[in-house]
């Protein structure tokens, strides 16, 4: 009975080995939680302030990184890092225009390249390294660097090869080095798009020495390595706070041959999905810049104290996709009932905010060679109704329109469109989807109906129709799966057209194509538009639409 | 004792090798092509093929099924497609993060609800029971995100006294080298001490979200074990034998409570160490739950995978662990086991050993 009696309870004298590392586990835990919360509660400014007083740049991004490779990046968000840290032989000149400083088309100033030669009506276009750039990793820019980094884009896994199509490169014959620092591309014959296409960034000057050190048989072009790292002559580099899926710190470039140029000591990128906590943030001061902000938290966001607005006509060409293989959009007549009935000012105004500009036709406002007058589309449902009952022999029509919910300006947008057709006795159905599950199913034709957008990195209206129009990219850009040899053919002659008043001329014929057989039916244009604190200054957007860090600063 | 633990083993490696088959089915039957996602929109027929090549699409079921049994043999659960990394690598440098939050969160909710719970118990249908009643109601049924939004509305947008929900730590704040990959210890022993307070301080909200929805479960199975302990015999014998109401609490009441609370806090620690994928998003917590999020949102097939595995993995190991726990705990498992009988679950509460020992032996 005594050692029952023992273990059931009697406390013996002093602490034993095991109550003494309990309580000490618990003090020293105890302790810094308690010290920690202390602190929380005790530092209410700093609990609340933005970015512990560094001049650093702290931007919430909609989207999230996926690939680090330039020629292969895809989200919005990839594009935006990617152009921080690496340079390309010439880069567009920016100029102020309202209220920001805005990157002009197709005008050129020397970046790796000190001197180039570059002209549409030309089919050479000559570089000479500047002397001194080197990357991040210290490796010097040469010519031999030119040659690798355009023959990267070429014959590597991603879809630069189909920008140096365009650029009518096709052969690595074509890339030649003329001296150590001269080098030399030749293009199968002379092109209008030539001098906007140099200078985007999925045409990125990269270190051949450290490309082939990472490749692998299987991987020669070293993608796996690129995909996570990156290694430029840029601005930035990837700095000590990366994390996928949420955080991602540029810091300054200690190789830069440009150092004057950078007004700020670093960014960090935040990746945060959800609308309402990018702009709870940016008003709270705890980020500065955010970006893809829905025009409703936008316009919740007009007046609040410490944030501006940014409001610009943008290239961002948004459209109601109509499935032209499947019915009832293979008939034309829907369509066209479709595009009359949409009440195309209402949508701009209730449900974008008005953070949105019309378009008429297959070309964003802007755009070289766009004709408004050939667009025929205003609302109205009288003619709506008696082409949809043409076309249905007066039964009702029915289909899905489906929409990412991760745009929520799509959203909106969609239930305007359903009144609408609803009006001519068009029944439609919404679907909201997640993204990812948004893409696969467009790229795979599923779509009866879809809202997305379009924005040509290059300001060109053949770039615009050869992605969106061309039978030869249905299934990938052409997300209408439109063909019509007619239209073909117009775009092959447009494209590399060098005569400004012929190209002008085709690119009208086109337009008017396009209005005739209306394959999306464009809704208006997104602005470019993005909240950011008061203290910010040097805001940009360059005509791929996205923003050089660099020139940002904080006072 | 030997036998129920190979036993005990043998039903945990089956449970794993079951989690495996369905969930590489589950995320193939799944509609959807990673490869139309991975491709993007520039990609053309050809391109899309050699991606589909690249991620073994293209191949039987059968075919994918094995590498994917390789990858978990070889641990490195495939490659995310959005990370560029192996699943294995990320899942282990975002762990740490979930486990901060699951043991903070899991400490804070076990010091108010078994405390609460206990004393809801023994008062039971007095204020305090009623008080603790509506409290583990009203924590069970708000939406854990809901909970996040508002706290995150009051605390950091209205009084300013909790830091932006924005992970771990503020921006540009001097990161410690990862020795852990949690921030937390990492600072500690590198000594970094505002980069330790900062990152308590931003640990602070989430862990009390999860705290509160936590305490609960934790207060409800609390109250309802004291009030089973509290009618039992042994407890009354205690108190006719005139024992002091803290000596009942403490060594009758208290320890077989123990019992049921340990196992209620385990299962709530193995449910948080699979990631809150809810508090996570909400706080932008750089942890397993997030990881979980953006792999879903991706379809990033070998992420959803090695998340899903992982958290099954949790499971067993930790209901194994409860498991041998009883064992150790409760001798009629133990024995019982080893002479080859039916497994026995216990049944705590298991009579006192006050009501064993004679009331003498007490005495001297």
């Amino acid at each position: 009975m005594v050692p029952v009696a023992h273990v059931s309870g009697q406390m013996p004298p002093g602490m034993t080995r095991r109550q003494v590392l309990a309580r000490g586990a618990a003090l020293g835990l105890g302790i810094p939680l308690t010290g920690g919360l202390l602190e929380a509660c005790s530092n209410p400014a700093r609990g609340a302030s933005a970015s512990n007083g560094s001049n650093g740049i702290v931007i919430g991004l909609d989207t999230d990184i996926d690939t680090l490779d330039p020629i292969s990046f895809r989200s919005p968000a990839a594009y935006e890092t990617v152009i921080q840290a690496y340079d390309m032989p010439v880069a567009n000149q920016v100029q102020p225009a309202g209220g920001i400083l805005d990157g002009v088309p197709g005008t050129l100033i020397p970046e790796v390249a000190i001197r180039y030669s570059i002209a549409a009506a030309s089919a050479v276009y000559k570089f000479t390294v500047r002397p001194g750039v080197k990357f991040s990793n210290g490796n010097p820019v040469n010519a031999d660097t030119l040659q690798y980094s355009y023959l990267r884009a070429l014959e590597g896994p991603g879809y630069a090869a189909e920008l140096m199509k365009l650029l009518t490169v096709s052969r690595a014959s074509q890339l030649v080095v003329t001296g150590p620092m001269t080098f030399e591309i030749n293009l199968s014959q002379p092109n209008p798009l030539g001098p906007k296409l140099i200078p985007l960034s999925a045409l990125v000057v990269m270190d051949p020495v450290l490309s082939r050190h990472q490749a692998t048989k299987s991987d020669p072009w070293a993608t796996g390595y690129y995909r996570t790292h990156m290694v430029g002559t840029g601005p930035y580099v990837q700095g000590t706070t990366w994390q996928s899926g949420s955080q991602y710190l540029l810091s300054p470039n200690p190789h830069y041959w440009n150092k004057s140029h950078v007004r700020n000591p670093g960014v960090l990128l935040k990746y945060l999905p959800s609308a309402d906590d990018r702009a709870l943030l940016v008003q709270q001061g705890s980020i500065d810049l955010a970006l893809g902000l829905p025009a409703s938290k936008l316009d919740s966001l007009r007046g609040a104290v410490g944030v501006f607005l940014i409001n610009e006509p943008s290239r961002d060409w948004n459209f109601l996709g109509l499935a032209n293989t499947i019915a009832p959009f293979n008939d034309v007549r829907v369509r066209q009932a479709i595009a009359y009935a949409l009440p195309y000012q209402t949508l701009i105004r209730d449900s974008l905010y008005g953070f949105a500009s019309s378009v008429r036709g297959i070309l964003a406002a802007g755009t070289p060679t766009l004709d408004e007058s050939l667009w025929p589309y205003q609302t109205d449902v009288r003619k709506a109704k008696a082409l949809l009952s043409a076309a249905g022999n007066g039964a009702e029509l029915h289909s899905t329109l489906t929409v990412s919910g991760s745009r929520a300006n799509d959203v909106n947008t969609a239930t305007y469109i359903q009144s609408a057709l609803q009006q001519i006795g068009f029944n439609v159905t919404i679907t909201q989807v997640s993204d990812a599950d948004f893409r696969a199913k467009e790229s795979a034709g599923e779509l009866p109906m879809f809202i997305d957008n379009w924005i040509s990195w290059v300001d060109d209206p053949f770039y615009q129709m050869y992605w969106l129009l061309a039978s030869v990219n249905k299934g990938g850009t052409n997300l209408a799966r439109y063909s019509s040899p007619q239209t073909d053919h117009l775009i092959d002659s447009g494209l590399y057209e060098i005569d400004p008043s012929r190209r002008e001329r085709l690119s009208r014929m086109l337009q008017q194509q396009f209005a005739a057989d209306i394959p999306y039916v464009p809704l208006y244009s997104e602005n470019f538009t993005l909240a950011a604190r008061s203290n910010i200054s040097g805001i940009n957007v360059f005509p791929d639409q996205f923003i050089r860090f660099w020139m940002l600063s904080k006072s | 004792m030997r036998r129920y633990f190979i036993r005990r083993l043998g039903l945990a490696v089956l449970t794993l090798a079951g989690i495996v088959v369905l969930v590489f089915m589950l995320t193939h039957i799944l509609p959807g092509n990673p490869a139309l996602v991975a491709a993007g929109n520039y990609a053309n027929a050809h391109a899309l093929r050699v991606i589909e090549r690249q991620m073994g699409l293209n191949r039987s079921l059968a075919a994918q099924f094995g590498s994917y049994l390789g990858n978990i043999v070889h641990g490195s659960l495939g490659t995310s497609y959005t990370t560029g990394n192996t699943v294995a690598h990320d899942l282990f440098t975002r762990l740490p993060a979930t486990a901060e939050l699951a043991v903070v969160s899991t400490i804070l909710a076990t010091i108010i609800g078994v405390p609460l719970g206990v004393a809801a118990g023994l008062r039971a249908g007095g204020v305090t029971d009623w008080a603790g009643r509506t409290g583990a109601v009203i924590g069970t049924s708000i939406p854990i995100y809901w909970l996040g939004i508002v706290l995150i509305v009051i605390c950091y947008a209205v009084l300013h006294i909790a830091p932006a929900p924005t992970g771990e730590v503020n921006a540009f704040a001097a990161m410690p080298p990862s020795y852990t990959h949690s921030l937390i210890l990492d600072s500690l022993i590198s000594g970094n001490w505002p980069t330790f307070f900062d990152a308590l301080r931003h640990l602070a909200l989430p862990a009390i979200t999860l705290g509160i929805v936590e305490t609960a479960p934790i207060l409800k199975i609390t109250r309802s074990a004291t009030l089973e302990v509290a009618g039992c015999d042994y407890v009354r014998t205690a108190r006719a034998y005139g024992l002091s109401r803290w000596e009942i609490l403490k060594n009758d009441v208290l320890r077989n409570v123990a019992t049921k609370v340990l196992t209620a806090v385990g299962i709530v620690f193995g449910f948080l160490l699979g990631g809150s994928i809810l508090v996570e998003r909400i706080y932008d917590w750089p942890g397993i739950g997030l990881y979980a999020w953006n792999a879903v949102t991706t379809t990033d097939y070998d992420a959803i995978q090695g998340y899903i595995l992982l958290v099954g993995l949790v499971y067993v190991l930790l209901n194994l662990a409860v498991d041998l726990l009883y064992a150790v705990a409760d001798p009629r498992i133990r024995f019982g086991s080893a002479g080859g009988g039916p497994r026995r679950r216990p049944r705590p509460p298991w009579p006192g050993r006050r009501v064993i020992s004679p009331p003498w032996a007490e005495r001297h």
